[in-house]
């Protein structure tokens, strides 16, 4: 999982992940390293700022086919969704 | 027929009916006879029962053996009561202490059972079923008949010849393979070995069964799968090339084919591929997917939903997956669905939670409305690591002065100044949690084995409320009648799910026995002063 390190997404986030969820959710990421690192890409170039807390709470949301993601996000107007996810991260399950 | 499964059986019948004869106390009995043989006296009929009920010898001789103890018991009594000095013949000893040998190689078998119970479940562990005398034992005890030994001593040799032929497959493939067979291979198929990251072109090369990379390929094709984006997918291509197979691949296309779960959707779901008789190095859920499709579709749920939301639920292992679903409930909470019968969340997130139900009881202790937020909120899971979270102390604080709970569109929702993230709510921290709450860091005599068994019930997920017990029940008198979930101990309000189900994890490992048991099933993860804890241990007392 070094290659979300590079995201800035320290190794303590991924230990708790872990302990939180079934082992399957970091065997997914594991093997999904793509899928997951094309969703962090395009959240941070839409303009997401808690990304770790969005990976620490929600990781099936990196598991997601970015196509699906992107076409969740395109139904809103996208400043606006990202500001209000940017200042309650939870704000992301309505998408 | 009998076969593996027969064993099997035989074998979890014979490990869960030795769970009440090697107890602690059961031990503490036969040293006490082993040291002086006259005890026999004291030792009470249940427990003669229990001695000579689990040994290894046929039925008849288990009854002229208990004839004997009981006979002997009968003759040391009858002459302490004549208060005369008794001596026990040298063939009286012997048979005595042949009862007890026959006893100890019983409890040394249970431990073997285990370890054999464990290589026929696990035959991708490679390890020979050899010890052929705990099998023999088995055959006296259940005294079975010739064809069954036989048929089954045969499906042991089989058993071994596969582990056999799978140990040499492995030698074969760990003798490195060669780089143009596997080059060749993957061209056959459109693909380019250099196209892999260097890493996982070694794994391919070192732990790659060539005639398995080969059938894997092909079932891939034939099921018309995406193909694998190279070098990106590397690691998915890796993983499946070397623990997948072409059994697997076409069961569970097959199966999902009826289920309107398709290769694409399955290209997303690598363990799904994976079985346990297969893989090498990642988590195989070839059966639990099986498992848990047909589970959640018949509790009614839509598995394109599931696909589409949180596909990683049908990857749980299947026991879990059914073990949250139960505990979930038991809570009294509905696994939310939509209009069109679609799980919604919190519920996903739930049941794929390493510690949802600890998160629920720390709700219910810390404040009486905990229980209701957590039915009327959607996303009380998120942002929670578990029962020591942050967020529980600062509802425990808050709880003293004020009401941390406000009602905001006709729910019930904690109010701002508790969940703030970046401003610590009466200045608690991580640091100081516990010393601003006064909370009592309990210390139990057993506290270490408790804590060994909750972590090993969490791997082999035990989860059973049917617990009936005469101490539990002793309990009901602090159920509160207001809310049938939580005990209220003069005040101070525990979780009843939580005690029933750390209780039972302590009985599953012969822990309830303890002084400290039922008080650490009670207090587990609970934020409470000492004078609460004291007020608790008083009311245990005076119940007792």
């Amino acid at each position: 999982m070094e290659y979300l390190e590079k995201y800035g997404i320290p190794n303590n986030i991924i230990e708790e992940i872990r302990m939180k969820y079934d082992e399957i959710v970091i065997e997914n990421m594991r093997i999904e390293q793509w899928n997951v690192e094309k969703v962090i890409q395009y959240f941070q170039e839409i303009g997401i700022i808690p990304i770790n807390e969005i990976i620490l709470n929600h990781p099936n949301i990196f598991l997601k086919d970015i196509n699906q993601v992107m076409k969740a996000f395109k139904k809103y107007k996208i400043k606006e969704i990202v500001d209000k996810i940017n200042i309650d991260s939870n704000t992301i399950i309505k998408v | 027929m009998i076969d593996q499964s027969f064993l099997i059986n035989l074998l979890k019948k014979e490990i869960h009916s030795q769970k009440n004869t090697i107890s602690p106390l059961f031990e503490k009995e036969i040293l006490k006879l082993e040291q002086d043989k006259t005890t026999i006296s004291e030792m009470d009929e249940n427990t003669i029962n229990d001695l000579i009920k689990d040994l290894p010898i046929s039925t008849k001789e288990k009854e002229e053996k208990k004839i004997f103890l009981f006979s002997m018991k009968r003759l040391v009594n009858l002459t302490k009561h004549k208060k005369a000095y008794f001596q026990m013949t040298n063939h009286q000893i012997k048979q005595i202490e042949e009862i007890i040998n026959l006893w100890k190689k019983e409890n040394n078998n249970q431990k073997q059972y285990q370890l054999l119970l464990s290589k026929i479940e696990n035959p991708s562990n490679y390890e020979y079923i050899d010890n052929i005398d705990i099998i023999i034992d088995l055959f006296h005890k259940y005294e079975l008949e010739d064809y069954e030994k036989r048929l089954i001593l045969t499906r042991i040799m089989k058993y071994n010849k596969e582990i056999y032929e799978s140990k040499k497959e492995v030698k074969e493939n760990n003798a490195s393979n060669n780089r143009e067979d596997v080059e060749y291979i993957l061209n056959t198929y459109g693909y380019y070995f250099d196209n892999l990251r260097k890493p996982e072109q070694q794994e391919l090369l070192e732990k790659g069964n060539l005639k398995r990379i080969e059938e894997v390929l092909k079932e891939l094709k034939k099921y018309n799968y995406p193909r694998f984006i190279l070098p990106q997918e590397s690691m998915k291509m890796k993983t499946i090339l070397i623990n997948s197979n072409k059994e697997t691949i076409q069961k569970i296309t097959e199966f999902g084919k009826e289920k309107n779960i398709f290769p694409q959707d399955l290209y997303r779901m690598t363990p799904a591929l994976i079985s346990n008789t297969s893989n090498i190095d990642s988590i195989a859920r070839a059966d639990d997917f099986k498992k848990n499709v047909e589970f959640l579709e018949n509790l009614g749920y839509k598995i394109s939903y599931i696909l589409k939301k949180c596909k990683e639920l049908l990857l749980l292992n299947n026991n879990k997956l059914v073990s949250n679903y139960q505990k979930y409930i038991s809570y009294g909470l509905i696994v939310q669905t939509n209009k069109t019968g679609s799980l919604t969340n919190p519920s996903l997130t739930c049941l794929l939670s390493n510690h949802f139900a600890e998160i629920i009881d720390q709700f219910i202790e810390t404040n009486p409305k905990g229980y209701r937020y957590v039915k009327e909120n959607m996303d009380w899971m998120s942002n929670i690591k578990d029962s020591s979270d942050i967020l529980f102390y600062n509802i425990y604080q808050a709880s003293k002065t004020t009401n941390p709970y406000e009602k905001k569109n006709n729910k019930i929702q904690l109010i701002e100044e508790i969940t703030q993230k970046n401003i610590s709510y009466q200045g608690i921290t991580e640091e100081n949690k516990y010393k601003i709450t006064n909370t009592i860091i309990i210390e139990y005599p057993h506290k270490q084995s408790f804590e060994e068994a909750i972590n090993k019930s969490k791997e082999e997920d035990l989860y059973d409320l049917t617990i009936e017990d005469n101490r539990i029940e002793k309990l009901n008198r602090y159920i509160d009648p207001m809310n049938p979930l939580q005990y209220d101990f003069k005040g101070i309000i525990i979780s009843r799910l939580k005690v029933k189900r750390i209780f039972n994890i302590l009985k599953n490992y012969d822990l309830d026995d303890y002084e400290d048991s039922m008080l650490y099933a009670i207090t587990y993860h609970s934020i409470m002063t000492k004078e609460d804890l004291d007020k608790i241990k008083r009311l245990l007392k005076e119940g007792d």
